[in-house]
Formats: structure tokens, sequence, C-alpha cells
């Protein structure tokens, strides 16, 4: 009930935000960001479905069954068939791609992430080839790439597991195998 | 000596070559390994790039999409790839051809592909592609947003005024703006930048110079 009115709350908050000129991109994305993932949580829907409809008892079946499944998958994950996961909505995430003069500096803001990597058409598509380094004293992790000049597609992997796109960055449609990512335009001197 | 030396040039290029080519070796599939090498040999003989078609293999890969699938897309994006190089002669860089191949995926025709290579006949058309590519993506048709980045380039912008009015544009069109009343916005903006005299009033708030 209280999470319903705090989503109230910051529906109506970006309502207010969205025609203003965007005078700080990065608050508004992540006030987006935590927003959208709260009215598309799975977690919340499956509570609100339990709650709302379900005995307590067979709600707590299905957890208890939700656990051990979700136990024996990430046991069995296997790093070579890794399927990632959509970005939770229970860790705040802001990320931005900047072209700085050296290269385009990716952020991610994820406090409790314990490994963050950007993959893209420039390495390969490799989770390994370009991690973030966390910034002392603070939840953001950050790298910066050289990259050629033109349009590029990436997105981050958080945990090795989690495939997070930029909400600060405008989304690249994936017809070809349905995962999108988002997109940066690097003029020259961006390498 | 002298073969110690050529084979130390040898192994320097090989090595270089390993380093700046994605390696077939990092598809994990052998059977889709062997059908992506195919693709690869095909575009070689070709004369279009083949990095691409690895890349877009690896891509698949990483998204736990199967090997058909990944197969589809590859042999897809090699066609891509053929056609983009034959629109775009002259190809001056290997860039534009995956730029091209990608434009061809959003829906620009040859026909766009085309006037652009003839707007700049001795200039890398990479971001130029790659501007209309992302402008199409965002909701603008591929006819309109071919023309108005011709038409900025024909007035002399730079490639850094084309890159701004693909950020400018994707900002505007997340923010809630029609995708042609913010193309328009902008391409005017940059153009009051080129044509000495014209009315600043329409410039891009926060616009690069």
């Amino acid at each position: 009930m209280r999470e319903g009115r705090e989503d109230d709350i910051l529906m109506r908050a970006v309502a207010v935000l969205r025609p203003l000129p965007a005078r700080h991109p990065r608050v508004i994305a992540r006030i987006l960001a935590t927003t959208a993932g709260r009215s598309r949580s799975w977690a919340g829907r499956l509570q609100r479905w339990m709650t709302a409809s379900v005995p307590r008892p067979l709600a707590a079946a299905v957890a208890g069954l939700t656990l051990v499944a979700g136990y024996v998958v990430g046991v069995r994950r296997d790093e070579s068939t890794a399927e990632f996961a959509a970005v939770s909505a229970s860790t705040p995430v802001r990320t931005v791609a900047n072209v700085a003069g050296q290269g385009v500096q990716f952020v991610l803001d994820a406090p409790s992430a314990r490994s963050v990597a950007v993959v893209g058409d420039f390495n390969e598509w490799s989770a390994t080839a370009s991690p973030l380094v966390r910034e002392p004293g603070s939840g953001a992790w950050t790298t910066t790439v050289a990259l050629p000049p033109g349009r590029h597609v990436y997105a981050f992997i958080v945990d090795g597991v989690r495939w997070t796109m930029d909400p600060h960055a405008p989304l690249a449609p994936d017809a070809d195998f349905g995962r999108a990512g988002s997109v940066v335009l690097v003029p020259e001197g961006g390498r | 000596m002298m073969r110690l030396g050529w084979l130390g040039c040898c192994a320097a290029a090989l090595l270089g070559a390993q380093e700046s080519e994605p390696s077939l070796a990092a598809i994990r599939d052998a059977a889709l390994r062997r059908v992506i090498a195919a693709e690869v040999v095909a575009a070689e003989e070709r004369g279009t790039p083949s990095a691409p078609l690895i890349e877009k293999a690896l891509e698949g890969q990483l998204k736990g999409a199967n090997a058909a699938r990944i197969g589809e897309a590859v042999h897809a994006l090699a066609l891509r790839l053929a056609a983009a190089r034959d629109h775009l002669r002259p190809v001056l860089e290997l860039d534009e051809v995956k730029v091209g191949a990608d434009a061809l995926s959003a829906g620009l025709g040859p026909a766009d592909l085309k006037k652009l290579r003839a707007a700049w006949p001795n200039r890398s058309v990479a971001m130029p592609l790659g501007v209309v590519t992302e402008l199409v993506t965002r909701g603008v048709t591929p006819p309109r947003a071919t023309k108005m980045v011709l038409d900025l380039m024909k007035r002399g912008a730079t490639v850094s005024h084309l890159a701004s009015l693909g950020s400018e544009v994707q900002r505007d069109v997340s923010t809630g703006r029609a995708p042609d009343a913010a193309l328009d916005l902008r391409v005017r903006g940059i153009m009051s930048l080129l044509t000495p005299g014209a009315t600043a009033v329409l410039a891009p708030r926060g616009g690069k110079p």
C-alpha cells in the first residue's frame, strides 16, 4: 500500500520533470530509472498478486519453490551459457557515456555491484575486455574506452549476469537477437 | 640474421592482427565456428570487411542466441555489407561499409547511400551515415533524414556538427518532442551557425559550435 503511494508520488514527480529542460540529466535519468523499475518489477507484481488473491500458505509455498529454483539456477549457471537478466529495480542505476578528449567515458552508478563491464561492438562484445573500476568512496563505476568516430552500440553487464542498458542514452533496437542496447555517437577526436 | 628479422616481423604482424581483429576462436560452438569461418572466407573473396561478421557472432553468443539464429544474422549481415560496399563506391575506409550495412538495416535505401557518397566523394561518410541511421531509428523517415543531413554536408557542416545534430535530436526525442520537429529545430540551429547573418533564435539550447 505504502509502495503504491510512493509510486504515485514518483510518477507525479516524473510527469512534472519531463517537460522541463534537462538541466540535470543524471538526476532525471536516475528518477526515471527508479520509477520505471518499480512499476515493472516482477517481484513487486508477484508480491501484490500474492497478497491480494492467494492464501498465505500457498504464497509461502510458491515463495519457497522460487527460492529453491533460484538457488539451483544460480549454482548451475555456467558463464559460457549465461543468460543475462534485465536490469533489477532493487539497484538504483545511473549510467552515462560522455565523449571525452581521450575517449568515451562510461559511468555506471551501482553501489551494490561487485563487478561491472561495458560490452559493445568496439570490444567484440567481450564481458572481460573493458571492466569498470569503482571510484573510491562512491558507488560509481567508470572506465574510458578509445572509440573510433561513428555510432556505437553498448550495454553494461553487472555482476557478470545483469544486462543493463543506459537510461541516459538512446535505445538501440536489436532485430537480430532481441536484446536492445544503448547508442553513443562519437565525433572525430573521440579516439 | 636476416631470417630471424623476417621471422620477428611476421610474428609481430601476426600478433598485431590478433590484437585488432576479432578472433574466430572466441566462438565456442565448433559447428557455428565453421559456419562463420565460411562466411569470413566468402567476405574476403568479395572484398568486404569480415571483422563485423565475427563481431556479430560474438554479440549473438553473448546475448545467448542459438547457433542457427546467429548463423542467419551473420549471413544477413554479410549480404548487407556487400550491398553497402556496392552503393558506397568508391569506398574510402572499411568503417563506411560497416556503418552502411547498419544504415540499410535501419531502412535506408541504396539511393540514400549513393547520395551521401556523392556529397562527400573524398571524405569518409561513416559519421553522416551513422547520424542518418540514428535519426531513422528515432522515427524520422529515411528520405527526410538523408535530405537534411545532405543539406548540412553541402553547406559545409563538419563531422562534429553532424554528431551534435544526432545527439541533440536523440535528447529532444527522449524528452517527448516529435522526431521531425526535433530534426527541423536542430538543423536550423546548425544552419544558423553555418550561414552568416542567419537568425540565431533557433540555435540549439546548449548546442555545440
